[in-house]
């Protein structure tokens, strides 16, 4: 990863993660309960982890699980909050561990530009299709009026043929 | 007799009755001889007879804790209390397939009573037979690959229990039923679209569908207000709506069915758009099979997913038949289709069209966001994800421009517009700058200030069009206005009842707009006896406990929370919150304490407490306005429909079709 500041302050940081990573790991293994509590968070922690995903859970973000992972992630938040960071510079953080998957908000670059485009898209679509069903409509309604298509006709006799038969 | 063996035979017995009705109606169709269509008439009443047998024999195995039976020893538990061991069946995949399944039995039966009656002899064979096509799938996907009563050589003394996700809630026991009986409403307007291109006949099916599509829609919106409701009271993080994959299976179909039942009223008064009302239908329906192979294929995970298992192919392959079959006889049929007439863009039907665009784009957004992930992983391997923060921004603008529409539309007249219609107009503007303005002297967001404007328009809209309409009824009939409101309401039932609805949704989109800018969220752990102090009150942690309830283990944090200031009016009370331990689940769960108020809804979790000396608990605020008005939106919508479909007494026989919206 990009290290930031003096060396020595990136090789404490270095050292931290790593501790982290294997502290992660462990609580994405085995799970235990500390009896310590965890610590107190403010609204902007929510704020910056409702955008990020839980890495183990299904479909919730890091402010809403209460995985253990989760909360391991809003304590890094709170402590690089602590640290003076925006909430640029953390999501980068996660980023650059996780990948852009962590990221609920998809990047608007590459293959995800698609979903931001997909509303143009979509009314994009729906109204040429309706542009062009209106046209037909319009040719239609000039045609004259008595024009009685041949599967009308034929379909008429079938339904008076039943009708006679049953 | 034993509840599985009882369970089985009449589920098998319910797939060759489906069988049997689906070749009894071909034969119908094909040899033109009514003496099939009865044969098939009598079956279906035979199938719901089989599908509730084997409902009941579910039922009956759960109840008596016949842990021989595989569904219950794998989703139930002697030790669940009375509502849970009723709910049951459907807190897992092949029971609420088989749910699904006595539904669309009992669907088919309520049709087939209109069969060779409003549905004419040529359409009835075809509409009967879909709907057995589509019994068949579900009785034989449960037959050969989700039995619900597969047999356990060794029963177990006790089942695994439910899933404590469902037991947290009351709210449980209605909302899959609401789902299902929404998800599979719409099977019926699109068995009579079906008959309708068979036999050719583009329009009468429109009028003899609205109440069955209605009826779905709402479900499917009290479905989806009541899901919402168990996700705030629940899950715990304070919200109503992740745009999670499985909430938006449920959004997709009701977007379509949305869209549709506006572009049937244009075809209803105008004979326009019946190509599309094919299409809408169509994809509406096949929109709850791709819900369903979404969430139960196990392609994309979910916080809702409770029920996942090996039916996904079936499900595509469903999928697939229905798309095919209504998109493949629509374009056979496309080319003959006659409309009457041409869309007059400056009136009700072009602000219905309009509408209906924007819904049919709402869905393909939903569609797109929540498969681009699979996409983009199959395409380049990459992980992406497509979550809320994508969903609410890409919804605001297409929000506003639904509201703008939801205004301008009944307030135009079907025909060319008039003075009075522009005077209207330029009322329902004034409202929105007025209603915007308001919001910024207060201090709101921008996107609040004209969440309230739009309300106001709204509001402006309805009002204008019942005080008018009252008037001119009370002038031309020479009564009070109160009979004049009364006459009108019985009268119009359901353009009145439209007038409810609209308001509903125009109230949800205010309280969406307030509860998703304004939530407030801290967590702070105490000692006993300690006070936080936050957002407008003052929390006091009283004790920790511990208690054993019948199949749960809780620890209890009773606090007391007192009001200092205006925003945390209402809060003030004793509240217990906890964690429930369930033996089947490895971590607890946190059942928040929600109290609601007329502004902002507090909100307690008990995230962690000291298990060694109980000593401390970490607590969970969330703080979010408006979130109680939501629920009474939820409410006006359901109602306003109800109103629509209530029989009324003198009730006139189905509207002439003008000359002009002929075939």
């Amino acid at each position: 990863m990009r290290v930031r500041g003096t060396d020595s302050r990136g090789a404490a940081l270095w050292n931290r993660l790593l501790a982290l990573g294997l502290w992660l790991l462990a609580i994405a293994l085995a799970q235990p309960t500390p009896n310590t509590p965890p610590p107190d968070l403010s609204p902007r922690v929510f704020e910056i982890a409702r955008a990020l995903r839980c890495p183990v859970c299904q479909g919730e973000s890091a402010a809403e699980s209460n995985a253990g992972i989760a909360v391991e992630m809003r304590r890094i938040i709170a402590e690089q909050l602590a640290e003076g960071k925006s909430e640029a510079e953390i999501r980068q953080f996660f980023v650059q561990r996780y990948g852009d998957w962590i990221l609920y908000e998809p990047p608007a670059r590459g293959l995800t530009l698609w979903v931001w485009l997909s509303p143009l898209i979509g009314l994009g679509l729906l109204s040429f299709g309706l542009w062009r069903y209106l046209s037909r409509v319009k040719a239609q309604a000039k045609a004259p009026l008595n024009d009685v298509s041949e599967e009308e006709i034929t379909r008429l006799e079938a339904e008076l043929n039943t009708e006679r038969s049953s | 007799m034993t509840p599985g063996l009882l369970g089985g035979v009449s589920l098998v017995a319910a797939l060759i009755l489906s069988v049997l009705g689906l070749v009894l109606s071909s034969l119908a169709f094909v040899l033109r001889d009514g003496r099939y269509l009865e044969a098939a008439k009598r079956l279906s009443a035979l199938g719901l007879l089989a599908a509730v047998l084997s409902f009941g024999a579910l039922e009956w195995a759960i109840l008596t804790d016949d842990f021989s039976v595989s569904y219950v020893a794998n989703h139930s538990s002697a030790n669940n209390p009375l509502w849970v061991k009723l709910v049951t069946p459907w807190a897992a995949l092949e029971g609420s397939i088989l749910l699904w399944a006595m539904l669309q039995t009992a669907y088919t039966w309520l049709v087939s009573l209109r069969a060779g009656y409003s549905l004419d002899i040529w359409r009835a064979p075809v509409a009967l037979g879909t709907l057995f096509a589509v019994q068949v799938f579900f009785f034989a996907v449960m037959v050969f690959v989700a039995h619900p009563f597969d047999a356990v050589p060794n029963p177990p003394p006790d089942g695994r229990g439910t899933n404590p996700l469902l037991q947290n809630h009351w709210m449980m026991a209605v909302h899959p039923v609401l789902m299902y009986l929404g998800f599979v409403g719409l099977s019926v307007p699109f068995a009579y679209a079906v008959a309708a291109m068979v036999a050719r006949r583009y329009q009468s099916w429109i009028f003899e569908t609205r109440w069955w599509t209605l009826v779905a829609w709402g479900f499917l919106t009290a479905a989806i207000f009541t899901g919402k409701w168990w996700s705030y009271e629940i899950l715990g993080w304070g919200g109503y709506w992740a745009w999670d994959p499985v909430e938006n299976a449920s959004i997709i179909p009701w977007l379509l069915a949305t869209a549709f039942l506006h572009t049937a009223q244009v075809q209803e008064r105008k004979g326009l758009f019946k190509g599309w009302n094919f299409a809408f239908i169509t994809l509406a329906f096949a929109a709850t099979v791709f819900g369903t192979f979404l969430t139960r294929s196990g392609v994309i995970q979910s916080v809702h997913a409770f029920a996942s298992g090996p039916v996904g192919a079936w499900f595509l392959l469903f999928l697939l038949a229905v798309m095919a079959g209504g998109l493949g006889l629509l374009a056979r049929v496309s080319s003959e289709i006659r409309e009457a007439g041409e869309v007059r863009w400056k009136s009700r039907e072009g602000a219905l069209l309009a509408g209906a665009l924007f819904f049919g784009t709402f869905a393909f957004v939903v569609v797109l966001g929540t498969l681009w992930p699979l996409v983009v992983e199959i395409a380049s391997g990459a992980k992406v994800s497509v979550g809320a923060p994508f969903f609410n921004q890409v919804s605001i603008p297409l929000g506003i421009f639904m509201l703008l529409l939801m205004g301008i539309g009944p307030v135009l007249p079907w025909r060319n517009s008039s003075a009075q219609v522009l005077r209207n107009l330029t009322a329902m503007l004034i409202a929105l700058g007025v209603g915007t303005l308001l919001g910024f002297v207060l201090g709101l967001s921008l996107g609040v200030s004209l969440a309230i404007g739009l309300f106001a328009y709204n509001l402006t809209a309805i009002w204008l069009m019942v005080a008018q309409g009252v008037g001119e009824r009370a002038r031309s009939l020479g009564i009070s206005p109160t009979q004049a409101l009364m006459e009108l309401a019985t009268s119009h039932k359901r353009r009145f009842g439209s007038h409810i609805v609209h308001f509903g949704v125009a109230l949800a989109a205010l309280t969406i707009a307030f509860s998703q800018t304004y939530r407030f969220t801290e967590q702070k752990t105490l000692q006993i006896g300690e006070t936080w102090q936050t957002r407008g009150v003052e929390v006091r942690l009283l004790s920790i406990g511990a208690r054993q309830e019948y199949n749960r283990f809780a620890a209890v944090a009773p606090i007391e929370v007192r009001s200092t200031g205006r925003e945390g009016w209402g809060s003030d009370g004793r509240y217990e919150t906890r964690l429930n331990f369930y033996p089947q689940m490895g971590s607890p769960l946190a059942t928040p304490v929600v109290k609601y108020s007329l502004y902002n809804d507090y909100y307690f979790v008990l995230m962690q407490f000291d298990q060694e000396n109980g000593q401390w608990a970490t607590l969970k605020i969330i703080v979010t306005p408006m979130v109680w008005w939501l629920w009474v939106a939820g409410l006006i919508i359901v109602l306003g429909t109800l109103y629509i479909l209530w029989p009324s007494g003198a009730r006139v026989s189905s509207r002439q079709m003008s000359p002009t919206a002929g075939d």
